[in-house]
C-alpha cells in the first residue's frame, strides 16, 4: 500500500487535473471556440475539444505514471 | 451483391469467435493464468462503453447536432480522471464487502437495507431495457440494409419484417444463449466472468479497428482529407455543425457532459466492468488514461463521417446508417462487411454485460430476498445454488425478451440516440445516493428510498412517457396539452417550465428532486446503527479497515454452515469458500460456529447473492430467524451504547490513576479520590480511614490498619466531595464509629464492595447514626456502594458513594467499577501512609542529631537556624563548640544527598567534628582528619555493597579566638562564608576553597584573619543561595544585599536571611548560622613572661593573687597559685627558652602557660616515693578541665576553673 501521503497528493493532483479539463469545456471558456471559422482546414471547436482531451489524458498519464 | 447466407455465415461465425475467445479466457483462468488480470485488458473491456448506440448513432447524432455529439465523451474522460478518488473507493469497498452489483451497493451503503437493492433494481431494469432494444434494433436494421447492398436503404423503409425473419430475434436468442454459457457459468462469490471479460475486450479492438478504417476510408478516399471534406461541408452550408450553440446548445452540453460523466460509472454493465470484473485496482491507473484514449480514438472520425454522409447522401439516407452506408456506396464490400461486424461487435458486448449485471441485480437484489423474506424454509432447501442460477437465466431471456418486444412495439421511434440519453438519466438517478454515500456519512436509507422513488418518477414522467407518446404508444395530446389538459403538467413543460431542451428540463426537475429528497430526509432523521456501521465502511474505506460488529452470537453449528454455503455456491463452491476462511479451521461439522465464522460464511455468501440475502440466509440457519431487522438494529444500537458504556469507564479509571496519588500526602490523596468520582460515580464520595493510616503508622499487630473496640470500628473521615456542600453526611475529620453490622464493618471484614441498593432498608447502616441517616434519606441520598480501601492484604479503610440524583439505585455494575476504583486508590494511599512515616522517621532522626541548643560561651553571640527540605531530609548539620582559651569553633556541614542514610552520616561526621575539636586541632588539620574518616566510611559502605556511597560531604570549620580577634578558617569545598565589618561592608571570605571530604588528595589550607569586635559571621550551606531556577551569584548577591542592609543581632540577621533568600520550593535542606564575635576586654587579660628561673615563680605568684583579689576571686587564689607554678616548674624543667603565662577571665579562669617544647605532658600516678611527677596530677584534680594545644612554635598547657557563682560576669 502506498504511503496515505502520496496517495493524498497524488488524489490533488488529479481533482486539479480533472477541473481544468471541467473549465475548458465548458462556457464561457468553449463560447470562445465556438465558431464557424476553420483553422488548418477543420472547424476550429472540433480541433480544440480533441486538442484538450489529449492534453487531460496526457496529464493523467503523466500523474498516474509517476506515482508509484 | 452480398449474398444473405454469407452475411449470416460471417455474422455467426463471428459470434462463434466470440465463443472461443471467451472460453479460451475460462480455461487459462481455470489453470490460473488470467488473461484479464492485465491493465490494458482491463481499460479494453471498460469500452463496453461504446455500444451500437455510439457505434451508429454518433454519426447520426453528429449530422444533426454537429460537435455536440462529444459531450458524451468528455463526461467519462472528467470521470475517470477522477477515477483514483471515485473509482478506487467503489472498487474497494466492493471488494472488502464483496458486493457485487449496484443494487447491491446502494443497499449495503444503507444498513443493507432489501428495499433500496430492490428499488434499484426495478429502476435500472426500467431504464436499460430501452437501451438493449436499442441494440437489438441497430443489429436487426444494419442486418437487412447490408443485405439489400447494393441498394441503400433508409431504416424508415425497412418496415416491419415479421418475427421470424427478423435478425433481431435470432440475435437475441443467440446472445441470451451466450451470456448464460460464459455469464451463469457457476456461482462464484467473486462473479468475475473471465471469458466475458476477454471476449468484450477483443470485440472492443474490433469496433476501434474498423470505425478507424471507415473513418479514413471516408476521410481520404472518398473526400481528399479533412480539409477538403471540411470546406465541401462549409460550402454545403454545413458549418452549422462546427459548433456547439447552433444544434445543441450549451444548456444541453453540459448537461450532457454531467449525465456522462455520472453514466461512465452508474450504467449497470460500467459497473460491472469496472468494479465487479475489476482484478486489481492498480489496473486503474492505466484505465484512467487508457480507456479516455480509446474514447478520443473511436470518435474522432464521427464528425467527418457525419459530414461526408451528409455531403453524399443528404437527407435521402438516416443518418445513423451513414458509417454502413458510405463504404457500401463507395467501397469495397468487404469493409461493408467489417463495419457490420464492428456494429455486431459493440452491440453484443452491451447487451452481454447489461444483460448479466442485470441478472445478478434481479436475482440478489429483488427475487433472493423476496423468497427468502416469504419462505425462510428456502435457506433449507438443498442446491440452492441452482435455484440462483435458474434465476438469472431465466432474467438474462427476460430482459432480452423485454427488450425486443419493446423495439417491435416502439418500433419506429425516434432516432437511437436519444433513447442511449433516456437510459443515461434513468441510471443517474443513483449519483446521489451512491456517490453521496461514498463521501457523506449522514445519508440515511429514508433519505435515498425517497429521493430516489421522486427522482426515478420524474424522469419516466418527463422522459420516458414524452418517447411512449412518440411511439404511439400514448396519445400525443398527453405531452401537447398535458394529462386531462393541465398544462401545468405538460411533461416537458413540468410546472410550466419552458426554454429548456427535454435532456435538461428532466435533469433539472428531477435531480432537484432526487438530491433534495435524499438530504432533506437525510438530515430530518438520524442514521441508524447499521446504518452507521455502514456508513464508516464506506467513506472510510481508504483508513484501516473497520470490522463489522459481529450482530450477535451465532448458534448454527458448522456443518450447517456448510451445508448453507453449499446449498448456495454448490459442493466445490462451498469448499473453496470454506478453505478459504483465514481464521482456525473448525475442529468438526458438529461443533458450534464461532461467530466469526457465520460471518465469514455471511460475506462469501453475499459474494453470490447480495448482503441482504445472506444475510437473512444466515439468519435462518444460525437459528435467529425469528429475529426481524428491527430487532438486530436495536441489538446493535444496545452494544454500541454498550461499548460507549465501558469505553466512559475505562477512561474514568485512567483518569483517576493519573488524578489520585499527586502527591504523597494521605489526607490531599483521599480527598483526590474523592473528586475524580463526582459526579461520574456517585453524586457524593466520602473517605474514612484508619487513624493510623492518617498518621502514617505502620500496621497494627493485629495487621488491620483498622482499630476495633467493644462498640465497634472507629475511623476518620479524612475526605468528601459532591455535586453540593450542604449534604448532612458526616463532616470531614468526625471520627466515627461503625457498628459492626454496618455496611462499612461488613465491607471491611469481607474485603468486598458492599452494594446498598436502597439506604431506607438498610438498618446497619442506620444504626451507625439514626438520626442523621434519617437526615440523609430525607435529603435525597438513597443508594450507597461502600468499597474498602486494601493495601497489601489490610484494610486501610472504606470509601463510600452515594447516589442522590439519578432515581435508580446503583447497579452491579457500578460496584465492579467502585471496587476497582477503590483498588487503584488505595495503592496510592499506602504509599502515601508509608512515605509519611518513613519521612517522619528520617526528620525525628536528623532533629536528633542537630544541636538542640547551642552551648553558652562569651565568644561569639550566635544565632542559627535549620529548614529540612520539603522532600525528605538531609544532610546539613552546624556546630558552635567552646574552646578553651575563650575561643570558639563554628562548624557548618553538608552532606550531599537525602534521606536516612544521609542523615545518619552527618551524624556520625558530627560527632567525629566534635572530638577532633576537643584536640584542638588547628582548621586544617581537623578536615584533614575528617577528610581520612569520610573515606573510610566510604570504603565501608563499598565493601558492605551498598550503592549508597557518600558523593561529597563539604565542611567548614573555623576558630575565633576573642583575646585575639582573630579567625582561622579552613573549608573543603564548602561555599565560602560571609563576613559582615562593624561599618556594614559585606565580604565574602578569600578562603582557600578545598576539595570536598571523601575526595582525598590535597591537604587543606587554613587562612587566619582578624576580626575586630562586633564583626558578623555567616556560615550558610548551599541550599540558602542555590536554586534550580536562579544562578547562585543571583543568590550570593541576594545574600550580600541583605546583609549590608542593617546592622542587626544575629537572630535578627537569620530572620532577614530567610525573608529574602527563602525559595517557595524547597527542594534541598538550609542551614545558616550568624555569629557576632565579640572580643574579650583587655582588663580580663593578663600576661606574664618569664624565664627559666625558679625565682619568677614567686614573682608570678604574688602578682596572681593580687590580680584575682582585684577580679573579685580571692577563693581562686590558692588553687591556681598551685596550679600555675606546677605548670610553670614543669615547663621549666621539660620546655626550653622562654615562658609565657596568660590569666583568662571569662564565664571560667583559664590559666595558660606557654613554652618552646612540644613534647606532651603526660598525667602520671607518682609513685610514693617520687620526687616530681606529681605536678600534672594536682592540676587534674584541682581544676575542673586542662588540655594541652599546640601552636607554632611549641604548646600552651591550660586549665580551667570555675568561677564560683555571685562573681561571674564581674
Amino acid at each position: 500500500m502506498a504511503d496515505p501521503r502520496d496517495d493524498e497528493q497524488l488524489a490533488g493532483r488529479l481533482v486539479a487535473v480533472t477541473a481544468l479539463g471541467m473549465v475548458l469545456i465548458v462556457p464561457p471558456l468553449l463560447a470562445q471556440f465556438d465558431r464557424t471559422d476553420r483553422v488548418f482546414g477543420v472547424p476550429i471547436l472540433w480541433a480544440y475539444l480533441y486538442i484538450v482531451w489529449v492534453i487531460v489524458i496526457g496529464l493523467v498519464a503523466l500523474i498516474s505514471g509517476r506515482s508509484r | 451483391m452480398l449474398q444473405t447466407w454469407v452475411i449470416v455465415v460471417i455474422s455467426v461465425g463471428y459470434l462463434g469467435l466470440l465463443f472461443a475467445v471467451a472460453s479460451f479466457a475460462e480455461r487459462r483462468a481455470d489453470t490460473g493464468r488470467s488473461v484479464i488480470n492485465n491493465a490494458t485488458i482491463y481499460a479494453l473491456s471498460l469500452a463496453v462503453y461504446e455500444t451500437a448506440w455510439g457505434f451508429y448513432g454518433n454519426v447520426g447524432t453528429a449530422a444533426t447536432d454537429g460537435v455536440g455529439f462529444l459531450s458524451v465523451y468528455l463526461g467519462p474522460m472528467l470521470m475517470f480522471a477522477l477515477g483514483w478518488l471515485v473509482l478506487r473507493r467503489i472498487i474497494r469497498v466492493s471488494r472488502r464487502l464483496r458486493i457485487t452489483s449496484l443494487a447491491d451497493f446502494v443497499s449495503a451503503r444503507y444498513g443493507k437495507s432489501a428495499a433500496l437493492g430492490g428499488l434499484v433494481t426495478i429502476i435500472a431494469v426500467v431504464g436499460i431495457v430501452p437501451y438493449i432494444s436499442l441494440q437489438l434494433k441497430a443489429i436487426s436494421n444494419t442486418f437487412e440494409i447490408l443485405r439489400r447492398h447494393p441498394d441503400i436503404t433508409s431504416t424508415s423503409e425497412l418496415g416491419n419484417v415479421p418475427l421470424f425473419q427478423d435478425t433481431g430475434f435470432y440475435v437475441a436468442l443467440l446472445l441470451a444463449a451466450f451470456t448464460i454459457l460464459f455469464g451463469t457459468r457457476h456461482l462464484d462469490t467473486t462473479e468475475r466472468h473471465e471469458g466475458i471479460v476477454a471476449a468484450v475486450a477483443f470485440e472492443s479492438v474490433v469496433k476501434l479497428v474498423t470505425f478507424l478504417a471507415v473513418g479514413i476510408f471516408v476521410s481520404f478516399w472518398v473526400f481528399g482529407g479533412f480539409g477538403d471534406l471540411f470546406s465541401q461541408a462549409a460550402d454545403a452550408d454545413l458549418t452549422g455543425l462546427f459548433t456547439v450553440r447552433e444544434e445543441t446548445g450549451y444548456g444541453e452540453w453540459v448537461w450532457l457532459n454531467v449525465l456522462s460523466m455520472l453514466a461512465i460509472v452508474l450504467l449497470p454493465r460500467q459497473w460491472q466492468m469496472i468494479v465487479v470484473e475489476n482484478v486489481d485496482e492498480g489496473h486503474l491507473k492505466r484505465a484512467m488514461w487508457l480507456f479516455p484514449l480509446y474514447l478520443l480514438a473511436i470518435t474522432f472520425f464521427v464528425l467527418p463521417i457525419a459530414a461526408g454522409g451528409l455531403l453524399k447522401f443528404g437527407k435521402t439516407v438516416d443518418a445513423d446508417t451513414y458509417v454502413l452506408a458510405l463504404p457500401m456506396a463507395e467501397g469495397p464490400q468487404v469493409l461493408a462487411l467489417l463495419v457490420f461486424i464492428g456494429g455486431i461487435s459493440a452491440g453484443t458486448s452491451m447487451i452481454v454485460v447489461e444483460t448479466i449485471a442485470l441478472s445478478t441485480m434481479v436475482s440478489n437484489s429483488l427475487v433472493m430476498p423476496l423468497l427468502l423474506h416469504t419462505r425462510s424454509r428456502l435457506a433449507h432447501r438443498a442446491d440452492v445454488a441452482r435455484l440462483v442460477l435458474g434465476i438469472r437465466r431465466a432474467t438474462i431471456v427476460l430482459v432480452l425478451l423485454l427488450g425486443y418486444t419493446y423495439f417491435r412495439l416502439a418500433g419506429e421511434g425516434p432516432a437511437l440516440g436519444s433513447i442511449g440519453t433516456v437510459s443515461f438519466a434513468a441510471v443517474a438517478q443513483f449519483a446521489p445516493a451512491i456517490l453521496g454515500g461514498l463521501f457523506w456519512k449522514g445519508g440515511t436509507r429514508r433519505g435515498v428510498l425517497v429521493g430516489l422513488l421522486a427522482g426515478f418518477a420524474v424522469w419516466a414522467y418527463t422522459l420516458l412517457l414524452p418517447i411512449f407518446a412518440d411511439a404511439g404508444l400514448l396519445p400525443a395530446s398527453f405531452v401537447r396539452d398535458g394529462p386531462l389538459g393541465i398544462e401545468l403538467l405538460r411533461p416537458e413543460h413540468l410546472f410550466g417550465l419552458s426554454g429548456m431542451d427535454s435532456i435538461s428540463h428532466a435533469m433539472f426537475w428531477s435531480a432537484l428532486l432526487n438530491i433534495g429528497g435524499y438530504v432533506v430526509v437525510s438530515l430530518a432523521g438520524r442514521p441508524d446503527a447499521a446504518e452507521r456501521v455502514q456508513a464508516m465502511q464506506f467513506v472510510e474505506v481508504l483508513a484501516e479497515p473497520v470490522r463489522e460488529r459481529r450482530r450477535w452470537q451465532s448458534r448454527a453449528t458448522v456443518g450447517e454452515l456448510e451445508a448453507l454455503l453449499e446449498r448456495f455456491l454448490g459442493r466445490d463452491g462451498a469448499q473453496r469458500a470454506m478453505s478459504s476462511y483465514p481464521g482456525r479451521s473448525p475442529e468438526s461439522s458438529a461443533s458450534e460456529a464461532a461467530p466469526e465464522l457465520a460471518h465469514f460464511a455471511e460475506a462469501q455468501l453475499a459474494g453470490s447473492v447480495g448482503a441482504a440475502s445472506a444475510r437473512l440466509a444466515v439468519d435462518a440457519v444460525a437459528g435467529e430467524e425469528h429475529i426481524g431487522t428491527d430487532d438486530v438494529m436495536e441489538m446493535i444500537g444496545e452494544a454500541s451504547q454498550r461499548v460507549e458504556l465501558v469505553r466512559r469507564r475505562l477512561k474514568l479509571l485512567y483518569d483517576a490513576t493519573g488524578g489520585i496519588g499527586t502527591t504523597l500526602d494521605v489526607t490531599q490523596t483521599a480527598e483526590e479520590l474523592a473528586q475524580v468520582a463526582v459526579p461520574r460515580v456517585a453524586d457524593f464520595v466520602t473517605v474514612d480511614l484508619a487513624e493510623s493510616v492518617r498518621r502514617g503508622d505502620e500496621h497494627g499487630a493485629n495487621g488491620t490498619g483498622v482499630s476495633t473496640d467493644g462498640v465497634g470500628t472507629r475511623m476518620r473521615r479524612l475526605a468528601s466531595s459532591g455535586i453540593r456542600d450542604d449534604a448532612p453526611l458526616f463532616d470531614t475529620g468526625d471520627m466515627i464509629t461503625f457498628v459492626p453490622s454496618s455496611p462499612t464493618v461488613r465491607s471491611l471484614e469481607s474485603g468486598q464492595a458492599v452494594l446498598v441498593p436502597r439506604l431506607g432498608d438498610s438498618p446497619g447502616w442506620q444504626a451507625v447514626d439514626h438520626a442523621r441517616a434519617a437526615r440523609i434519606l430525607e435529603y435525597g441520598i438513597h443508594s450507597l456502594i461502600t468499597a474498602p480501601l486494601p493495601a497489601r492484604g489490610t484494610m486501610l479503610g472504606v470509601v463510600n458513594f452515594w447516589r442522590s440524583e439519578k432515581p435508580e439505585p446503583f447497579e452491579q455494575d457500578d460496584l465492579f467499577l467502585a471496587a476497582e476504583l477503590a483498588a487503584r486508590a488505595a495503592v496510592s494511599l499506602d504509599n502515601a501512609r508509608r512515605y509519611t512515616r518513613e519521612h517522619g522517621m528520617a526528620v525525628a532522626l536528623q532533629r536528633s542529631l542537630l544541636p538542640r541548643a547551642l552551648p553558652e560561651q562569651n565568644a561569639v553571640e550566635v544565632a542559627s537556624r535549620y529548614l529540612p527540605a520539603q522532600e525528605g531530609v538531609g544532610g546539613d548539620w552546624f556546630d558552635v563548640i567552646p574552646l578553651p582559651g575563650a575561643r570558639v569553633a563554628l562548624v557548618m556541614g553538608d552532606v550531599v544527598g537525602h534521606g536516612l542514610h544521609a542523615a545518619a552520616t552527618m551524624g556520625r561526621l558530627r560527632t567525629a567534628v566534635h572530638n577532633f575539636s576537643s584536640l584542638d586541632l588547628p582548621p586544617d588539620e581537623l578536615l584533614g582528619h575528617l577528610d581520612e574518616l569520610v573515606t573510610r566510611i566510604d570504603q565501608d559502605a563499598v565493601a558492605a555493597g551498598d550503592d549508597t556511597a557518600i558523593t561529597g560531604v563539604t565542611c567548614l570549620y573555623a576558630v575565633y579566638d576573642s583575646v585575639s580577634r582573630t579567625c582561622a578558617i579552613a573549608r573543603a569545598g564548602h561555599p565560602t562564608p560571609a563576613l559582615t565589618h562593624p561599618d556594614g561592608t559585606v565580604e565574602f571570605l578569600d578562603v582557600p576553597s578545598g576539595l570536598p571530604l571523601g575526595i582525598g588528595g590535597l591537604p587543606f589550607e587554613s587562612t587566619e584573619l582578624p576580626l575586630p569586635e562586633g564583626s558578623r559571621l555567616v556560615l550558610y550551606t548551599d541550599g540558602l543561595v542555590e536554586r534550580r531556577d536562579q544562578d547562585i551569584d543571583t543568590g550570593l548577591l541576594l545574600l550580600r544585599e541583605t546583609l549590608a542592609r542593617a546592622d542587626q543581632a544575629p537572630e535578627e540577621t537569620c530572620d532577614a536571611l530567610l525573608d529574602a533568600l527563602l525559595p517557595d520550593v524547597q527542594s534541598d535542606d538550609i542551614a545558616l548560622l550568624v555569629a557576632r564575635t565579640r572580643g574579650l576586654a583587655a582588663g580580663q587579660v593578663a600576661e606574664w613572661d618569664l624565664e627559666s628561673d625558679p625565682a619568677a615563680v614567686r614573682r608570678v605568684r604574688g602578682a596572681v593573687s593580687e590580680l584575682l583579689a582585684e577580679w573579685g576571686l580571692e577563693e581562686l587564689v590558692d588553687t591556681t597559685e598551685l596550679i600555675l607554678s606546677e605548670l610553670i616548674t614543669n615547663a621549666m624543667r621539660h620546655g626550653t627558652g622562654p615562658i609565657n603565662v596568660r590569666l583568662l577571665r571569662d564565664r571560667t579562669l583559664f590559666c595558660e602557660v606557654f613554652d618552646h617544647s612540644s613534647t606532651s605532658p603526660h598525667l602520671r600516678y607518682a609513685a610514693s616515693m617520687d620526687e616530681g611527677g606529681r605536678g600534672l596530677f594536682l592540676v587534674a584534680q584541682l581544676a575542673e578541665r586542662w588540655g594541652t594545644r599546640y601552636i607554632k612554635d611549641g604548646k600552651v598547657i591550660w586549665a580551667e576553673q570555675t568561677v564560683p557563682p555571685g562573681t561571674r560576669g564581674s
